[in-house]
């Protein structure tokens, strides 16, 4: 299965280098090898249907436990046979669809990187594995939906898109993470069999759960779906109706045998799934947009699936699995058709299309079978699921009664629709425009196909239901497989009667749909995507005032930030460690009690006096140098002569090089306000207070002799020196002080350079 | 002794903090300045202020009066500090120097950006 994965990954990089030379054979060639990888999975149907569970492992990063492992059951293998039969047909579609754009070799380099990372998504076994797949599959939507780079309105639906779903992205990540930890192990396969009991775990529910309703467009994060439609049709088709939307879908049930009896899983994915189903079905109601509609009625599907797995018995998940499959089908043809009426007439409105299907025979008559699937009428897989889903519902308690009756008007809903869209679109009479003829046959005959699918899976269906069982069969903890009845006909019993109440309902709406829109557009919905818009302004704005405030670019503004940080971080420290109480000002051992010690303390302290109060720049220069020796003078009454003598010499270099330069200083000390004053008085003495503290506190302790002993006894034996810190600088610490050296010299260089700079120079 | 000398370190980092967040080259330049001798002064009170003479040792001597010695391992770390801080404070006076002559102002927030320069 990895070997899949390599072939369509390599497929991408030949179609955008080699797009521009070799089109048509290029993507012919591409959509067979998919069809030879959708047969290379139908392999696998006969070990599955007996009950075989599949794992593969590559070895990738063994020591962190990081390997590409795949694992095949009936729910994934489902997936992987709807997405690479879809993906020959959409590459076959997008060969007609993207002639003679610009950049198409992108175009189809990016959606089959799509297509591998779906099937890489599906397959895997390992959490990480999972997760990095879902990632690409957000990173390529993004990429398609901005294809037409040119429009504005396409970049922002890309990345509203992005946003929103790698936000539920990391949301999932971490809800992923946290599973694997509970479970002490990565592998899905594992985590499936074992007797974890995580239901009651709400945080790694709802976690997972807002990345599964990010990437559904479920209710409420539906909103970019329908912006999403700006991207080129065979995106449309492929990605936000039959396949990456579904991924979400996909996720809930793979999880739902772990999570199944939780009763948190169950209440929001019925909650969320009935929300999403009655809003994106009232917002199809009113759009006109073609694509618009097909989206809104993408959600609400969607949400319908959504929960019918929250329902959770078997027969609910049989109808869901068989109502995604048929939903792939009718949905993506229907885009498919949009695409060729789209690309002939230049409109999607549905106000001003004519009627195309004289002129558009073959694209008409496929979208005619397409609705058909969508009302919900015999022989289509649709009246199937739609018979299975009324007839589950129908035997339980008054929460799915409700539902039903919800789902029930949902239904009747899509029937008015299809025969407004069938009716008005194709069958209507409206003036036709001259010189519009059908698309080319690679372009109708994809659409086609997927709405004859629909039949023969509707006839056949029968042939099919050991796969289904086994599909279903993944979906629940329990192992005794329950058989599904796909006949056409079960003779008159609840649920046809269900069904008749449905298609007269929808034909009802449809006579009186003028009205009906009004109605809703009464009905005033929250608008999401305004929400969106200034969720994401308020970030923007939120992040700018931290920008400003933290990088502000004041130099006196750091440093306050940094140092009332460090004030607030000594303070706490100290009073966490009830340090104040230890200080005892009575020292024993206080040996340095001499007017020697007395006389630098006096110098310092009216140095540091005259330099803050002073304005000449030359009294300011000596008071500084003032304070220089007498900390020297210091340094020498404390039997550290070699300090002092480096002290010294320093502050007299100091001197030296201030002195050349002071006539060349601003000669005005500006002194800030009187406000400004006091609080940075405030600052300043705060922080002198604490590090007199520490001081004070550091005195308490006696230092551990050991250093100094070694240093003292080792001085001459091992250093044949008798000034035991001279031999620590140039024996003991010699590379240290070696790199002491080095950052002088560049400071001299530096300094060099910038005084010999002249004014002339510096314009470079 | 040590008391006082303790208090007048944290005096001088007040000062020198205080002189840091003035606007004027001048004050900074004393403000680093006074700051590096505020923590050369902290690292020998912290390294412990132990004997009451220099760490001269001598070849001959078998018995080495260690008790009554400095520590000089603080004092080794302050020379290290004294002459980075030279290499600082050098540095800075020449920097500042430098951009007063090109930017012409004596005010440190207008230094905002580099298109001024």
């Amino acid at each position: 299965m990895a070997s899949v994965l390599l072939v369509i990954f390599l497929l991408s990089f030949l179609f955008l280098f080699l797009y521009k030379y070799i089109p048509n054979i290029l993507g012919f060639s591409g959509a067979f090898v998919v069809l030879g990888i959708f047969l290379y999975f139908t392999g696998y149907i006969q070990p599955i249907i007996r009950g075989e569970k599949i794992i593969e492992e590559t070895v990738w990063v063994p020591t962190l436990g990081m390997n590409i492992r795949f694992y095949l059951d009936g729910l994934s293998l489902f997936f992987a046979l709807l997405v690479s039969l879809f993906g020959s047909f959409i590459l076959l579609y997008a060969i007609g669809y993207m002639r003679g754009h610009d950049k198409a070799n992108r175009f189809f380099c990016y959606l089959t990187i799509f297509m591998g990372s779906m099937i890489g998504l599906v397959l895997s076994d390992h959490l990480v594995l999972l997760y990095v797949f879902w990632e690409i599959t957000s990173i390529s939507s993004y990429f398609l939906i901005s294809y037409n780079n040119h429009s504005k309105k396409a970049r922002k639906a890309g990345m509203q898109a992005l946003l929103t779903t790698s936000f539920g992205g990391l949301a999932l990540f971490a809800g992923l993470l946290l599973m694997a930890h509970n479970c002490q192990s990565f592998h899905l396969s594992t985590i499936l069999q074992s007797e974890h009991n995580l239901a009651g775990s709400g945080t790694i529910i709802s976690l997972i759960l807002i990345g599964c309703f990010t990437k559904s467009a479920q209710f409420p994060f539906h909103f970019w779906l329908p912006n999403a439609m700006e991207a080129p049709s065979p995106v449309s088709a492929y990605l936000h109706s039959a396949t990456m939307v579904k991924a979400g879908i996909f996720l809930i049930m793979r999880l739902n045998p772990i999570f199944g009896d939780d009763s948190l899983w169950q209440s929001s994915l019925l909650a969320i799934g009935t929300i999403s189903m009655l809003i994106g079905m009232f917002k199809a109601t009113k759009l006109y947009d073609m694509k618009g509609v097909l989206a809104s009625i993408t959600i609400s599907t969607l949400g319908a699936l959504i929960a019918m797995i929250g329902f959770g018995y078997e027969r609910a998940l049989q109808g869901a699995v068989i109502y995604l499959l048929v939903h792939a089908l009718y949905k993506a043809a229907l885009f498919l058709a949009a695409g060729n009426i789209d690309k002939q007439a230049k409109t999607r409105d549905l106000r001003k299309l004519p009627a195309v299907f004289r002129a558009m025979p073959y694209t008409g008559l496929a979208a005619l079978l397409a609705c058909l699937a969508l009302a919900g009428l015999p022989p289509f897989l649709g009246y199937i699921a739609k018979e299975i889903l009324y007839e589950a519902l129908s035997e339980n308690g008054w929460q799915a009664g409700l539902f039903l009756a919800a789902f029930i008007l949902t239904n009747a809903m899509y029937f008015m629709l299809a025969l407004k869209l069938s009716w008005g679109l194709f069958l209507g009479h409206s003036v036709l425009p001259n010189k519009i003829h059908d698309v080319g046959f690679v372009m109708w005959f994809p659409a086609m196909l997927l709405a004859l699918i629909g039949i023969i899976l509707g006839l056949g269906a029968a042939y099919f239901e050991p796969f289904f069982v086994s599909v279903v069969s993944a979906l629940t903890k329990r192992s005794d497989r329950v058989e599904i009845d796909l006949s056409l006909w079960h003779g008159i019993n609840i649920s046809f009667i269900l069904t008749v109440i449905t298609w007269l309902a929808g034909f009802l709406l449809y006579v009186k749909r003028d009205r009906l829109v009004l109605a809703i557009n009464k009905l005033k919905l929250l608008s999401f995507d305004r929400g969106y818009r200034s969720i994401l302004a308020y970030i923007r704005s939120a992040a700018l005032f931290l920008t400003r405030f933290l990088q502000s670019g004041f130099l006196t503004r750091y440093l306050k930030v940094i140092f009332g940080m460090l004030i607030v971080l000594l303070a706490w420290t100290y009073i966490e460690g009830g340090l104040f109480s230890e200080i005892r000002l009575d020292l024993e051992g206080d040996s340095f009690s001499n007017i020697y010690g007395f006389f630098p303390l006096l110098l310092i302290f009216i140095g540091t006096v005259f330099v803050l109060k002073s304005s000449s720049r030359l009294r300011i220069l000596v008071c500084l140098s003032l304070v220089g020796y007498g900390i020297a003078l210091l340094y020498a009454v404390y039997n550290a002569p070699d300090v002092s003598m480096t002290q010294f010499l320093v502050e007299t270099i100091t001197l030296v090089i201030f002195a050349i330069v002071l006539n060349r200083l601003p000669k005005s000390l500006r002194f800030p306000l009187e406000a400004r004053k006091i609080l940075i008085a405030g600052i300043s003495a705060t922080f002198g207070i604490i590090m007199a503290l520490v001081l004070l506190s550091l005195l308490q302790y006696e230092p551990n002799p050991a250093m100094k002993d070694f240093y003292i006894q080792q001085s001459f034996p091992k250093g044949h020196g008798e000034n035991v810190v001279n031999v620590m600088l140039v024996d003991f610490r010699a590379f240290d002080t070696f790199g002491e050296m080095a950052v002088l010299s560049m400071t001299a260089l530096g300094v060099v350079a910038l005084i010999n700079l002249t004014s002339g120079e510096d314009r470079f | 002794m040590i008391i006082g000398i303790s208090v007048l370190t944290g005096f001088l980092f007040a000062a020198g903090l205080y002189l840091l967040l003035h606007k004027s080259f001048m004050k900074l330049i004393a403000g680093v300045i006074m700051f590096g001798n505020a923590c050369n002064l902290f690292l020998l009170i912290a390294g412990g202020l132990v004997g009451s003479q220099p760490v001269f040792v001598s070849g001959n001597d078998e018995a080495l009066p260690i008790d009554n010695m400095a520590d000089p391992v603080p004092q080794a770390f302050i020379l290290t500090a004294i002459v980075i801080s030279l290499g600082v404070q050098a540095f800075v006076i020449v920097l500042l120097k430098r951009v007063y002559q090109t930017s012409n102002t004596n005010d440190l927030d207008t230094l905002t950006n580099t298109d001024d320069v």
